[in-house]
């Protein structure tokens, strides 16, 4: 894959005369300047509503956002109606857990980030699948689960907190063999390698923007044609409707259904150039940049002295980061050394994942986190501030 | 019905004089026995250094001078050879530590900065010939921006023992008597852990043994600290107001009170914001005053009049230490409660404007020389906060500079015309209207201010604010009043009334 730094301006911000060094992409990942481009250029000349007004801003702004939309679908493998904006992954897996009828008895498990263990795991219904020792999701488990009756599994493809990868195909197969529908959790995925709905078989799946080099607060929800017609409105309100009348309405079909209100319109059209630009980077390139990344990341981590990683240390296990802990050092302090010591932007803490670090025992965690701007040189950096920080212990 | 009375007088008075002996014996006790056999157990200095500080309050100043001296010259030789970034600094400076003569001298070194720390920590601002095995990290509270901080042993210990002598000294509190703290948030070691851990003792001590852990150096630290906690201080930790601010609701409040009458505390130590919350809830309902004999703050002191709401609010008296967690405690309040005294055997105190001292009585810059720390040496760090240094003598008879902290530097307004307004000062002008319940000045740029009031009754007087605070500053501000229902807290749980962004004027 090519150079890219030289597409994010925020990589030329020096903190104290020094360098940024941006590893906390599984947070959020920066923006290259086509998507600054695009909301700016909204701002600067197109500021209007979709889908209402006749005016000449009205058509371009509902052009550019509609063409997001077609962009997103093709960019996923899915059909434009298929492809439901929300303001993100934690709005569309809750817009599945109220909407969709029938659902009582779902399936999820102990790696989820909050957001996708929440909506399911203290329902009465609800049982969550445990994982190894190293992390791995626990099959058998899954099986024994699936197997008691499942109307729903609700699972990451990559975790958020071990950044390991879920063999999600295997996994879609066993819950649909027990008659379950999937929905994937593709929040960290999605950004790093081809996610193919189709193929996958994934009866939903969600992920965010702002993972994915575009502007915060858009994500989508992908959900088969059938699932999606079957659900009713979550939100009450403009553009979802056909008609109102006094004593009664009838709603839009998918997927404007689900998108009551002005939606963020920038932030999709924003998006839209983001995944232009992923894919003209090549979405398989991307996928061996970051694998590099993490093999070269796992590589010098495991050399440190005091440096626990956390998770598989096998790097075709893993996806986008490298999560570790330093014996004796609590993780926001390591990761607050970092940042003081030479602008290096961690994660720290249970990230969004407590039920896993209680699972497997965990203190919180450090997480070192990739994209396409990072290179090998900015991880030597992280280890060898962690080199400097363990010498001391 | 007389004998009831006399019975039920005499019962309470049973009562009264059981937990003073209880009290009494419990403390006599600690510090003669437990104290002493857990230095012996743990190999700690801090009992027999607590016991040598309250004999050295006695010195003279001409021999606390030169001990300071000794001190001062031992430590700079000692971080200009071990400690990388001292080196550097006093080389830039063009200084060795054969240049500085004497205490008066110490302004030719360059001023230590947070983001210095924050830039060379751990490994160049940490000497090269300590003893790592036995290093803690410390933090001042909140995790964004704290500053971390890394004591040795003897460190450790030297913490520990000013703070028994600083709440002896100011407040009269010894070991084994009950004290009760109110923080804005729990964990301040960087240990790993979440937080402290609040179970027993002797729970504790089994899980030990039943784990084999007698000789795992992290539980028998564990230990140590519950057995510091709960059998030396008899402290308990009450949870902090929490994102509700200020305005706690009357039921929080009224809990916070019915802990305080029923546990009965010698010493509480809070946040003063949770001190006065507390106390004017007290005032307000004309209940009879909390049964607490010191009440002291952390993290800041109490402007004036908060300190005469807290006093009516609780039946003791009020009083000041002043210390960080990466210091310890520098110096504590006599009786006069005409300034803290400093601990100059141990710290170097000084107040500067332009990195130069001031004269005595006049207001900059407060600056910490840690004269204990070996492991990590903090030279002419400025700790952020101003006051003033008085160097005439106490009337109560001691002879050594006091401090007068008056708030966070970043906390002090500069107008234009360069009159200065301290926290405290802003804090004891709106305590004294009637009309202002809480207030919060967020100055956005210089000059250019929002002011948060949570009315008295209700009705917001905010072209009479807006009139009063011009002639206050005596300057063209640009004020804009917002009425509000609380005062928020930071993400650190503590609070900021006067949020400054001229205090760079003060120099």
């Amino acid at each position: 894959m090519r150079d890219v730094r030289d597409d994010f301006p925020i990589l030329s911000r020096l903190i104290d005369d020094r360098p940024l060094v941006y590893l906390d992409s599984a947070a959020t990942s920066l923006k290259p300047q086509v998507v600054i481009d695009a909301v700016t250029n909204f701002y600067t000349h197109q500021t209007s509503n979709v889908h209402r007004a006749m005016h000449l801003m009205a058509e371009e702004s509902t052009r550019d956002y509609e063409n997001a939309r077609k962009s997103i679908a093709r960019f996923f493998n899915a059909d434009e109606h298929e492809v439901v904006f929300t303001h993100g992954t934690t709005e569309a897996i809750n817009l599945v857990r109220r909407c969709l009828p029938r659902v009582e008895r779902v399936v999820t498990t102990v790696m989820e980030h909050h957001s996708n263990y929440l909506p399911w795991a203290l329902d009465a219904g609800g049982a969550v699948v445990g994982v190894a020792d190293d992390g791995t999701l626990d099959l058998d488990d899954l099986q024994r689960k699936l197997s008691n009756g499942a109307d729903l599994l609700a699972v990451c493809h990559v975790s958020n907190a071990l950044g390991m990868v879920n063999a999600i195909d295997q996994i879609i197969d066993m819950a649909h063999r027990a008659g379950a529908m999937v929905l994937v959790d593709a929040a960290q995925s999605a950004p790093h390698r081809p996610v193919d709905v189709k193929a996958l078989g994934a009866d939903f799946l969600a992920c965010s923007a702002h993972k994915m080099l575009g502007p915060g607060g858009v994500g989508v929800l992908y959900g088969k044609s059938e699932h999606l017609e079957a659900m009713g409105p979550w939100l009450l309100g403009g553009d979802m409707i056909e008609q109102v009348h006094f004593d009664g309405y009838e709603v839009q079909p998918p997927p404007h259904r689900f998108e009551a209100g002005t939606p963020a319109i920038e932030a999709v059209i924003g998006w839209g150039a983001a995944i232009e630009y992923l894919s003209n980077l090549d979405m398989a390139d991307v996928q061996r940049h970051d694998s590099e990344l993490v093999a070269y990341a796992l590589e010098r981590l495991t050399q440190i002295d005091h440096v626990r990683i956390v998770g598989p240390t096998d790097p075709d296990r893993r996806c986008g980061s490298v999560s570790f802990q330093i014996e004796d050092l609590e993780a926001h302090g390591v990761a607050r050394m970092l940042s003081n010591r030479s602008n290096i932007m961690v994660r720290s803490g249970f990230l969004c994942a407590q039920p896993l670090h209680e699972a497997l025992d965990l203190a919180p965690t450090v997480r070192a986190s990739f994209h396409v701007y990072n290179r090998s040189d900015e991880i030597d950096a992280l280890a060898e501030n962690l080199e400097a920080i363990v010498a001391l212990i | 019905m007389i004998a009831e009375i006399v019975w039920g007088a005499g019962r309470c008075g049973d009562i009264m004089h059981r937990r003073l002996r209880e009290q009494f014996v419990y403390s006599w006790m600690i510090r003669h026995f437990a104290m002493p056999a857990v230095s012996w157990w743990t190999h700690s200095n801090f009992w027999p250094e607590y016991r040598r500080m309250l004999k050295l309050e006695k010195a003279p100043l001409e021999q606390l001078r030169w001990l300071q001296w000794q001190r001062l010259e031992k430590l700079l030789r000692h971080a200009y050879e071990h400690v990388p970034f001292y080196r550097d600094q006093m080389e830039q400076a063009g200084l060795t530590p054969g240049d500085i003569a004497g205490v008066d001298d110490l302004y030719r070194l360059p001023v230590t900065t947070k983001s210095h720390i924050q830039r060379n920590f751990p490994d160049r601002i940490t000497a090269d010939n300590s003893d790592r095995s036995d290093w803690q990290y410390v933090s001042t509270r909140g995790t964004a921006n704290r500053l971390m901080a890394i004591h040795d042993f003897a460190k450790r210990d030297m913490v520990r023992a000013t703070a028994a002598r600083a709440l002896h000294l100011s407040g009269d509190y010894r070991v084994g008597k009950k004290m009760v703290e109110i923080p804005p948030d729990i964990c301040n070691i960087v240990c790993g852990d979440e937080g402290e851990e609040m179970e027993g003792v002797l729970r504790f001590a089994w899980q030990m043994t039943r784990r084999r852990q007698w000789r795992d150096r992290k539980s028998i630290g564990s230990l140590r600290g519950l057995i510091e906690r709960g059998w030396i201080y008899r402290k308990r930790t009450y949870p902090p107001f929490g994102s509700e601010g200020t305005n706690l609701s009357p039921e929080r409040l009224a809990d916070y009170a019915q802990r305080l009458r029923t546990h009965r505390p010698h010493t509480l130590k809070a946040l003063p914001t949770y001190l006065y919350e507390i106390a004017r809830h007290v005032c307000d309902r004309r209940e009879q005053p909390l049964p607490v004999r010191v009440v002291k703050t952390m993290g800041s002191s109490a402007s004036a009049k908060m300190q005469r709401v807290i006093e009516q609010g609780f039946t003791g008296s009020y009083r000041e230490d002043y210390g960080s967690a990466e210091f310890g405690d520098m110096a504590c309040d006599c009786d006069r409660r005409q300034g803290l005294h400093v601990f100059m055997d141990l710290f170097l105190i000084e107040v500067v404007r332009d990195d130069k001292p001031v004269p005595a009585g006049e207001l900059g810059k407060v600056l910490v020389t840690d004269l204990s720390n070996y492991a990590m040496p903090f030279l002419r760090y400025q700790i952020g906060d101003v006051g003033r240094l008085l160097t005439a003598p106490c009337p109560c008879g001691r002879t050594v500079p006091r401090l007068i902290v008056e708030g966070r530097l970043e906390d002090t307004v500069v107008t234009c015309g360069g009159k200065i307004f301290t926290n405290d000062q802003l804090m004891d002008y709106f305590y004294g209207r009637t009309d202002v319940s809480e207030f919060q000045i967020i100055e956005k740029q210089p000059g250019k201010m929002d002011l948060l009031v949570v009315p008295t009754n209700g009705d917001l007087p905010a072209d009479q604010l807006k009139g009063d605070l011009r002639k206050l500053f005596d300057d063209e501000v640009e004020v804009n009043v917002f009425p509000v229902k609380t005062i928020k807290p930071e993400a650190s749980g503590k609070f900021r009334f006067v949020k400054s962004a001229s205090h760079e004027r003060l120099g």
